[in-house]
């Protein structure tokens, strides 16, 4: 326990100096205005903005980065409030309870709430993380090769058959996700996979790239639509922005037991933000006295899954850090800002730079903090960015999605990649494919490859090592129950429906 | 045929090349020789089979749709907002591609002009000149400022003027 506040102490020192903290609230500030507009959100702003913080040193760039990051979780739900357009799929529960609010002339409640609901699910959610972290990395480094392999099969696997009943497409996406991760120089054999004699494609795809193009462009691209239909009214002025004692006295609680939930379901791979929200609406709608005022501008119903969300995001870090394993697309993209300043995740970063990881965390409380300040005076300030009309924003949009891409690579070949995924995410939105699979399997796809063929080396060829350790055959076990659980559920379901 | 049964051909067709292209792949020259070749493999056959399936499964869905429902007619304003969208997704992809091509001769304020500028005109019209040339202008120009500048990210430069 003293060893566990020691390290927080350090890495207070490192996050809390002036200079830091400064970083945090440029980036927080940023990240709050790119979170917010729809198109961007949070995956795809922290991917564009991250380019920027590359001139910095680690420390103050990891700092900034976080400040990106807690950003832009605020800043979804400011559009959702506002627009009912969420930032991305962990703010659409906001749009439930909040856009009526902000109809019915309550948006300056609506939005301090929203705020302070994810403070102190942050908050909160960053001690239980200052308290999880070490001790689960020190199980980490019981992974090796085959369990890993084993790891990263059971977080797609549950990934892609948590995309409700399609869970064909899920898996469509993630095996179109792990093919585009082998694209490249096979680092192993020294061969190239699919390079059709390109120089540029013998690095790879960059994740990156593929996030930019299907979020930012393929979100453009859906927007073309609506945005050729008409344009929405934004409130423009606003009144003190604060909520009554009677708002806090009903929403304490339901923030508290939201916490807890967003946190753990933030911390399983697969499942984010998107879950923890609606999972924290649903329970506290059933928990209410009065359910029937949820989805009419019931304060509850915005303060709980933001809560939740805010908590799921800190979640998402740990096995993120612990493990290497990305939870959702925003902590992927963290994990590509890590892997680019020299730092791997994964259970040695405890180890070898505690200073980073401890930094990490102690940020979290001063990120938290530093956008909840941000966000409630400025809010009035920071939402005129939403007035700026679709017809303007969007091609401002598609210019930011092409400049973060050529600071990312350098490359213009990235442009056309980013013309295709922009084209693919189109599509797969229309037809009802998951993107977060296919996003996954980009990432972890060539760490997974590897370790496979690292085991099947220690083996020397036996498929047997996969299920020699008691981890191994555990983590087998998990991902059958993630694939069939639904599977099960969906015909009980039916049965109970056929006989009613 | 609705877009769901074409993008279940789609997998089907990218699994098969794609496995075609993993097995005649080149062999390593160190190690085993078709260790690259084994993961892409499983990917392509895997990716043609589930094609395979969701195609039938949508194919399914869609024949019972339209024995329910009839093939449903679109209404003329529906379509031609579906019409003039695709007109504008298909100029922003060729708007892209010439940005890739211009981008590194033309220097990035020029290229990121037109690039914007072309979009712009796109949706806002001629008549809205103005609008579309100074946000054009103003972000190109403004963007190159803090990357070069600021954050010290070096972008290309244009021709003449050497900017």
């Amino acid at each position: 326990m003293g060893e566990i506040l020691g390290s927080l102490m350090d890495g207070f020192a490192v996050a809390a100096t002036p200079m830091n903290i400064l970083w945090v609230t440029i980036g927080g500030v940023l990240g709050t205005i790119v979170g917010m507009l729809p198109g961007l959100g949070p995956a795809t702003g922290v991917a564009v903005l991250l380019p920027m913080t590359f001139s910095m040193g680690p420390t103050a760039a990891l700092i900034t980065m976080c400040g990106i990051y807690y950003g832009a979780m605020f800043g979804g739900s400011r559009s959702s409030i506002l627009i009912n357009t969420p930032g991305d799929g962990a703010a659409l529960a906001a749009t439930f309870d909040g856009y009526p609010m902000a109809q019915n002339g309550r948006a300056e409640a609506a939005l301090a709430m929203s705020a302070v609901a994810s403070l102190i699910g942050g908050v909160i959610a960053a001690v239980l993380m200052t308290f999880i972290a070490a001790p689960v990395s020190k199980f980490a480094l019981k992974f090796g090769p085959s369990e890993y392999f084993l790891l990263m099969v059971m977080a797609l696997s549950m990934t892609a058959s948590m995309s409700k009943r399609n869970m064909l497409a899920g898996f469509i996406s993630m095996f179109l996700g792990l093919s585009i991760a082998t694209v490249g120089l096979d680092a192993m054999a020294g061969v190239d996979r699919f390079t059709f004699g390109m120089m540029e494609l013998q690095q790879g795809i960059d994740f990156l790239i593929v996030i930019i193009g299907i979020y930012a462009l393929g979100e453009v691209f859906k927007s073309f639509q609506s945005m050729n239909e008409g344009t929405k009214k934004v409130q423009k002025k606003f009144g003190k922005i604060w909520f009554t004692k009677n708002d806090w006295n009903r929403c304490l609680v339901p923030i508290l037991r939201s916490t807890p939930l967003g946190f753990i379901i933030g911390a399983l791979p697969g499942a984010g933000g998107t879950m923890a929200s609606l999972m924290a609406y649903n329970n506290e709608k059933q928990l209410s006295k009065n359910p029937e005022d949820f989805g009419k501008g019931e304060i509850i119903g915005l303060a709980a899954p933001e809560a939740a969300n805010n908590a799921a995001s800190v979640g998402a870090l740990i096995p993120m850090l612990t493990l290497g394993i990305p939870g959702s697309g925003t902590t992927a993209v963290m994990m590509g800002a890590l892997l680019m300043l020299g730092l791997q995740p994964g259970p040695m970063l405890f180890v070898q730079h505690p200073d980073v990881a401890w930094g990490l965390i102690a940020s979290m409380f001063i990120g938290n903090i530093v956008l909840a300040i941000v966000n409630i005076p400025l809010a009035g300030a920071l939402v005129r960015v939403l007035a700026i009309p679709p017809k303007v924003l969007y091609p401002i949009v598609l210019g930011l999605a092409f400049i973060g891409t050529y600071a990312i690579g350098n490359s213009v070949t990235d442009f056309y990649l980013l013309v295709i995924f922009g084209l693919i995410g189109l599509v797969m939105s229309k037809v009802n494919i998951p993107t977060a699979p296919m996003i996954l399997g980009v990432i972890v796809g060539n760490t997974m490859e590897q370790s496979f063929r690292q085991a099947i080396t220690i083996s020397d060829g036996s498929l047997g090592i996969f299920v020699k350790s008691p981890l191994a055959i555990t983590l087998i076990i998990v991902t059958i129950i993630s694939i069939l659980y639904p599977l099960i559920k969906e015909k009980l379901t039916k049965k109970q429906l056929k006989t009613i | 045929m609705n877009t769901k049964t074409k993008s279940g051909i789609a997998v089907t067709v990218f699994g098969v090349i794609y496995t075609i292209l993993a097995y005649t792949m080149p062999k390593a020259a160190i190690g085993n020789p078709i260790a690259p070749t084994i993961f892409p493999l499983v990917l392509g056959i895997g990716l043609t089979i589930m094609g395979i399936f969701y195609f039938i499964r949508e194919n399914k869905t869609w024949k019972e749709q339209v024995k329910k429902e009839g093939i449903k007619k679109i209404d003329p304003a529906t379509l031609a907002i579906q019409k003039k969208t695709n007109k504008l997704i298909f100029l922003t992809c060729l708007s892209g591609i010439g940005y890739a091509i211009f981008f590194e001769h033309l220097g990035y304020i020029i290229s990121t002009t037109f690039f914007i500028g072309i979009i712009m005109f796109a949706i806002n019209g001629k008549k809205n000149w103005k609008l579309n040339l100074s946000v054009a202008l103003i972000f190109s120009v403004v963007v190159y400022f803090i990357f070069s500048y600021l954050l010290s990210i070096p972008l290309p430069i244009m021709p003449i003027l050497e900017i």
